[in-house]
């Protein structure tokens, strides 16, 4: 497809997934919400929601058809992530069913495409955890420990992971690990090979899962790895290129949480927005104030702007056109949008924003926590200036 | 489903017919023909041969429909040809009123006036550069505008000041809001009345005006009208409808500025990084240093994602609707974004940020002018509260 031809929807894309979607999101409302963040990490998991939208079959979103899917393109899985957001509820505990799958469908083998996307797509199979993050090296992924040791039959991992999200609530889990040692490759992107390891045997066999207790309600963990044994068809495409395939699937990646923090601005601006109409102060309403006005339509206007990237990557990533950059754009622009609607929409709720019983402090949470992951907006910012600026890396 | 919605193009660096022509003449105009203009007196700042050259290129009848000798372009293309302008050394201030201000003839013009001026605006023999809107004591309280116009027979007589009147000693033709009658409890914008005004002949008698003495070069002037007569055609449209088309003129004028600021963070965004990547201090190029490169690159992010919703504005207007609030946005994000571009531009540079002959800090002066002309952020932000989010007009 030619440049030139590529583009995107305006306006409410999807309309019927987002009605669908919206009317599922009713029936968890913030006290839903508030209720599991009153509960110690293991037992915090909103189950009854992932199991509601799992009915669904929204979360098979980006599966092909062929594999049981609703084969939408990127932009569509973005819809329903944003209704829900927008909607009060979080998809933090599930979306990466909807997306960590990528990886296998485009690097995996027949035979793994084949047992696993099926029931993937049907919720059978929980593909939820996606470990790469490690406590030593952060954004420098490539400098990872974990090792992928060779050996009869399979290989052996050894080391440890942090931050790994869901991974107490998933079935299978990505793993990212050294093949190779690093003084013994070309670059170091080389060496390092993507796993599909089932936990449901590895817990058995020296994995162990540990729950982080976090500002927000997203149900990540630590990882151990101690000699655990995964046979040689875990391995996921080439042995050594996996660095690449993670990059590949981060873009829609990006795309998709970009669309949740979007979500998540919608969300405070209709609360703000209602509630400083509906508040007097010193006899007018709030938003009859310039202070409120402004700070309420500048956020709202980096908030358009930033769906506008969302919905240029999806075009891309859908047309199969490199989106790096924008992928990239679309993350750091959300999140300083959904982060300007955050803030103006505590302020102007005040203490009843704050009390735990609003939605707006845990939404606000959440706001933060999106402009630090998955990715750092100082690895962001390098992104643009080193590949598309021009200027040297800096790091 | 999708298929009713609006679709828009990703690309935003396309147009190469366009924007290599126009490249191509900005050449002949660089920061030394600006830095020259600017040693001048005010009154005598004005870029003439730049303008000359850019009304014989045809490129400012981009808009005016074909049947009249315009090249009936979308605003898109409009855009391409100010961000490209705005891109080089160059300024598109003091000729961008012919590209949009006839708009309001195209719109509401009578046949008469359609037929007298489109096809020479279109030509560039006859100039229409100039706006008088604003006045010194009501600001952007236009309803409070004090310069009226009484109907006297076969004349309108034309009494008041208007201020910030950018190239109407240089422009054949003006639009002039005035007040025709007194605006109602309702709605206090009611009664002001489009004029277009043949500037030469009043400047002979019954206007006067003089150029501002501004810290960049836009061609300001303040204009004085003590009894100036207009012939009853020189109404546009209905007496007592200036502020709704002027509304709809503000619309367009908003993408158009916005392209400008698109083009002034292509001009800062080129220039810091050239500079960071050349300039060595403690032993390495400063743009191996992340307070360097990262506001850099911060604002062009900004800048991609100002550049998409000024691209939806434009989409939304060819498509036969209007914006709304949608052209305050673009033009708002894209002053801010280029601004920011600006201020980056301006701390990698230095000291040479103040030297003239670098040109940053003329292009940065007027980016931060353009946050607030013709139409100031607070402005805007208002619009989009209380004409798109359903706040209360204050």
């Amino acid at each position: 497809m030619s440049e030139q031809s590529v583009e995107f929807a305006l306006g409410e894309d999807y309309p019927e997934y987002r009605r669908e979607v919206a009317k599922v999101c009713e029936d968890y409302p913030p006290s839903y919400w508030e209720h599991l963040e009153n509960q110690p990490p293991s037992g915090s998991y909103p189950t009854k929601f992932v199991e509601a939208l799992t009915k669904t079959g929204f979360l098979s979103a980006l599966i092909p058809a062929e594999y049981g899917g609703l084969g939408l393109p990127v932009r569509g899985g973005a819809a329903i992530l944003e209704t829900i957001h927008a909607a009060g509820c979080t998809a933090g505990p599930c979306h990466a069913q909807m997306y960590t799958m990528g990886t296998i469908l485009r690097h995996g083998s027949d035979a793994q495409k084949d047992k696993y996307l099926p029931k993937i797509a049907k919720g059978e199979l929980r593909l939820q955890a996606f470990g790469v993050t490690e406590p030593t090296t952060g954004s420098d992924t490539t400098q990872l420990k974990t090792r992928a040791d060779k050996v009869d039959g399979g290989y052996k991992i050894n080391g440890q992971k942090v931050w790994i999200s869901r991974a107490g609530h998933s079935d299978l889990m990505l793993l990212l690990a050294r093949t190779t040692p690093a003084d013994q490759v070309e670059k170091r992107a080389h060496g390092v090979s993507t796993f599909l390891v089932d936990m449901r045997v590895a817990k058995e066999n020296g994995m162990v899962i540990t729950p982080i207790d976090a500002m927000i309600n997203h149900n990540t963990t630590e990882i151990f790895f101690d000699d655990v044994f995964i046979p040689e068809d875990s391995l996921v495409g080439q042995e050594g290129r996996g660095f690449r395939y993670i990059l590949d699937g981060m873009n829609a990646e990006r795309c998709l949480v970009s669309s949740e923090t979007i979500g998540n601005g919608r969300y405070f601006l209709r609360e703000a927005i209602k509630f400083s109409n509906e508040h007097k102060r010193f006899g007018r309403p709030m938003s009859a104030t310039q202070s409120v006005q402004f700070s309420i339509a500048q956020a709202y206007a980096q908030l358009e702007t930033a769906d506008l990237m969302v919905r240029k990557t999806a075009a891309m990533f859908a047309a199969g056109m490199k989106c790096g950059a924008e992928a990239n754009m679309s993350k750091i622009l959300s999140g300083e949008a959904s982060w300007a609607c955050a803030q103006v929409a505590l302020s102007i709720f005040g203490e009843a924003g704050m009390n735990k019983s609003s939605s707006i402090q845990r939404k606000w949470r959440e706001a933060r926590t999106a402009r630090n992951s998955p990715i750092s907006p100082n690895m962001v910012l390098n992104f643009i200036g080193q590949h598309v600026l021009g200027m040297p890396r800096s790091y | 489903m999708t298929d009713e919605l609006l679709m828009m193009r990703i690309d935003d660096d396309d147009f190469d017919e366009f924007r290599d022509p126009l490249k191509a003449l900005c050449e002949g105009f660089p920061g030394a023909y600006w830095r020259a203009l600017e040693d001048k007196p005010a009154d005598q700042r004005y870029p003439t041969e730049f303008v000359d050259a850019l009304m014989a290129s045809g490129f400012l009848g981009a808009l005016i429909p074909e049947e009249f000798d315009g090249a009936g372009l979308s605003l898109r293309i409009a855009a391409v040809i100010l961000e490209t302008i705005h891109s080089t050394s160059c300024n598109a201030g003091a000729a961008i009123g012919q590209m949009y201000l006839s708009d309001i003839l195209v719109r509401h013009g009578s046949q008469a006036q359609k037929q007298k001026y489109l096809s020479a605006i279109a030509a560039g023999d006859m100039r229409f550069l100039a706006s008088a809107i604003t006045e010194t004591e009501t600001g952007d309280d236009l309803a409070q505008m004090a310069t009226k116009a009484e109907k006297r027979g076969d004349v309108y007589v034309v009494n008041g000041a208007k201020q910030w009147v950018n190239n109407a000693l240089h422009s054949d033709l003006m639009l002039l809001l005035a007040r025709t009658a007194p605006g109602t409890a309702d709605d206090p914008t009611a009664g002001l009345t489009a004029f277009l005004v043949d500037t030469k002949t009043a400047l002979k008698g019954g206007m006067s005006g003089q150029a501002i003495d501004a810290m960049n070069n836009d061609g300001g002037s303040d204009l004085v009208f003590n009894g100036l007569e207009l012939p009853l055609d020189a109404v546009i449209g209905e007496v007592g409808k200036g502020f709704e088309y002027y509304k709809k003129l503000a619309q367009v004028e908003c993408i158009l500025y916005a392209a400008c600021a698109s083009g002034d963070s292509a001009f800062f965004s080129e220039r810091a990084v050239t500079y960071a990547n050349e300039r060595v201090v403690f032993g390495r190029p400063i743009a191996y240093n992340q307070g360097i490169q990262f506001p850099i690159s911060k604002a062009y992010v900004e800048v991609q994602g100002a550049k998409l919703i000024s691209n939806k504005a434009a989409a939304v207007y060819d498509s036969g609707q209007q914006p709304g609030p949608l052209a305050s946005m673009a033009k708002h994000m894209a002053c801010e974004a280029a601004w920011q571009m600006a201020d980056a531009c301006f701390t990698t540079h230095g000291g040479f940020a103040f030297a003239r002959e670098y040109d940053i800090e003329r292009k940065w002066r007027d980016a931060r002018v353009m946050q607030m002309t013709p139409q100031g952020s607070t402005t805007l932000l208002t619009d989009i509260a209380v004409n798109d989010l359903g706040m209360p007009q204050i």
